[in-house]
């Protein structure tokens, strides 16, 4: 047996898969992951392979939307670009406008009720249902079973509903109305195409 | 210690959320095709309306009562849902979410059980308007009965913690209890279970486990030692890969011709081959069924059949060919098909093939696929789809009764003066 061993067997030269020809084109690496991610690792992997398009974990996600580049610079070889040192983070609304993912939700206004505090019709209010309101804010509120959004103001344990629009009266708050503030208006989203 | 938190009512509840003249009413909400009852406001409950019952046998209470009547907006329950779990996240370095509306949550080392309890009960209302219930104990069978406690008795404020309540205590609550309350014991068990003269929690928790394991079986032998504090079904963090991926409908008007069968065959199995790639697994099998009225005996038909796919896959268009020719094969005329649907089986893990004893061509298949799941999520649900698969069917579901999406839809956002 020992014998033979020099003459059959072993290493031939050029046989086997050709060096790169999987489906990544490039060499692998086998590293270990946490099962709760394996999913998202690999859909990461197929999508940047395939073309690029929003991170479908985000996709799926309500608040989603494709982060703004900052900075991008793509030099196809040579000199590297002296900006890409300075790339800091991509900028996303949501950050900027929500502040309690979970309590967060978006209405839709109706109406020029508000128009003087720069809600106009049509546009998306962002309500944070956690945070406690107080005097002076805009909060979405219930009356009797109807929504309203307007400005609440308290004065000893009273409550008034006030319009931003000279058009509107106030709407005060009695004993017998069923009457609950729901959230808190935090901003104001509008499009103009 | 562990706590299981459980919205009340939940689907209600979502419902009040963005409906509050839904409040202090009694409101009910229906299963898809608006069938049967599935969730009840507390007002309704005290009317005597039994989960599950049929819509069309309560139809003159409903009348008489003024109950709300809505159809089930599974879009807002699972985004209400997802966004409770995560707010309750934080509560615990283990969480297992166990169904839409609750969750089990490892409290060792808290020494502030109540607080923490009414910490939650608040956070979620202020929050998402969700009322919960709270019930902590040693065991999740035990913390389960103690939600149930929480939920019935006014007294607890809706937290009930075993674990600082003394045994007698304990003990007489659990006297007071059906055993058919109790986590893990069906209708079937618990009257077996009374005939051998166990009526109460009591009764189960002081009868010898072995005797009943020889009887029964040994999960309900762990329910007696879970009774009695010890830990036999511990937190589950592992979300379980589905075995099975079931896509079924029943049809809002019966059907009588092969193509519309072919259409919805197409689109429950589109809607199965995709949570199959959500889930990142293939199917080895794929089931169609077709049925008529149970309501009406006379030429009853149900025909089921399995047909094995060439290899494991999650990919629409091969899936559907196959599912196609069974239902072919099973398709007869002069038959009013009121119910159809695709089970997927066999589930593996997308990794556990071997890529390449396929040809090639599977591959650049499911690269195809992956773009147009990736489209609609990015545009809208069926932007691209099969040809046979109609937009706007017209054997769709009633739900003639459902509230906006209004956490989850551009279109259908809550519209405010």
């Amino acid at each position: 047996m020992d014998k033979n061993k020099k003459q059959h067997g072993g290493i031939r030269n050029g046989a086997g898969r050709k060096l790169n020809s999987g489906v990544y084109g490039e060499s692998t690496k086998v590293i270990r992951v946490p099962e709760s991610k394996v999913f998202d690792i690999k859909k990461y992997i197929t999508l940047s392979q395939s073309f690029n398009v929003a991170n479908i974990s985000k996709a799926n996600n309500l608040l989603s939307y494709q982060p703004l580049n900052l900075f991008e610079h793509k030099v196809p070889a040579g000199f590297p670009s002296p900006a890409d040192d300075h790339i800091e983070k991509k900028l996303d609304l949501n950050e900027y406008l929500i502040k309690q993912k979970e309590a967060t939700f978006f209405v839709r206004i109706k109406g020029d009720s508000m128009i003087d505090a720069g809600i106009h019709d049509n546009d998306i209010v962002i309500v944070d249902k956690s945070q406690k309101a107080s005097n002076g804010d805009i909060v979405l509120a219930s009356i009797d079973g109807d929504f309203t959004v307007k400005s609440l103001s308290s004065y000893k344990s009273k409550y008034r509903l006030l319009a931003a629009n000279d058009k509107y009266k106030p709407i005060e708050i009695n004993e017998s109305m069923q009457f609950e503030v729901w959230g808190v208006v935090t901003g104001a989203v509008r499009k103009f195409k | 210690m562990i706590a299981l938190v459980d919205v009340n009512n939940f689907y209600v509840s979502c419902e009040r959320l963005f409906n509050p003249k839904l409040l202090n009413k009694p409101v009910v909400v229906l299963s898809n095709n608006d069938g049967c009852i599935i969730s009840r406001s507390n007002e309704a409950k005290l009317l005597d309306i039994k989960m599950g019952t049929p819509l069309f046998k309560i139809k003159d209470l409903i009348k008489s009562s003024n109950i709300i009547v809505l159809s089930s907006n599974y879009s807002l329950y699972a985004d209400i849902s997802n966004r409770t779990m995560i707010l309750l996240e934080p509560f615990s370095p283990q969480q297992e979410i166990y169904s839409i509306d609750e969750c089990f949550l490892d409290l060792s080392g808290n020494r502030k059980l109540n607080a923490t309890g009414q910490t939650i009960k608040k956070k979620l209302w202020q929050y998402l308007g969700m009322p919960v219930c709270v019930g902590i104990a040693p065991t999740k069978t035990l913390a389960k009965l103690a939600n149930y406690c929480a939920k019935k008795q006014p007294e607890w404020s809706g937290v009930c913690n075993f674990s600082e309540l003394p045994t007698i205590r304990i003990d007489n609550i659990m006297s007071k209890i059906r055993i058919s309350e109790v986590w893990g014991v069906g209708n079937k068990t618990a009257n077996k279970l009374n005939s051998i003269g166990i009526y109460s929690v009591l009764d189960l928790k002081k009868s010898d486990a072995i005797q009943i394991k020889n009887i029964f079986s040994i999960k309900l032998e762990k329910i007696i030692y879970e009774l009695n504090k010890t830990i036999c079904f511990p937190i589950d963090l592992k979300i379980p890969l589905k075995k099975q991926i079931i896509s079924s409908r029943s049809f809002g008007r019966s059907i009588q011709s092969y193509d519309l069968l072919v259409e919805a065959v197409t689109t429950f199995t589109s809607r199965a081959a995709y949570k199959s790639r959500q889930q990142s697994t293939l199917a080895e099998y794929v089931s169609v069924f077709v049925s008529s009225s149970p309501f009406q005996k006379k030429n009853f038909y149900q025909k089921n059949i399995t047909l094995k796919l060439p290899y494991p896959t999650n990919d629409t268009n091969l899936i559907v060919s196959i599912a196609l020719e069974g239902a072919k094969s099973i398709y007869k005329d002069d038959v009013k098909y009121v119910k159809c649907g695709v089970t997927l089986s066999g589930l593996i893990g997308e990794h556990r093939t071997q890529d390449y004893l396929w040809p090639i061509k599977t591959i650049e298949r499911s690269r195809l696929t992956q773009v147009i799941d990736t489209i609609n999520v990015k545009f809208d649900k069926q932007s691209i789809r099969l040809a046979t698969e109609p937009i706007n069917p017209i054997w769709k579901m009633n739900q003639s009764r459902k509230s906006q999406s209004f956490t989850t839809s551009w279109k259908e956002l809550l519209l405010v003066n």
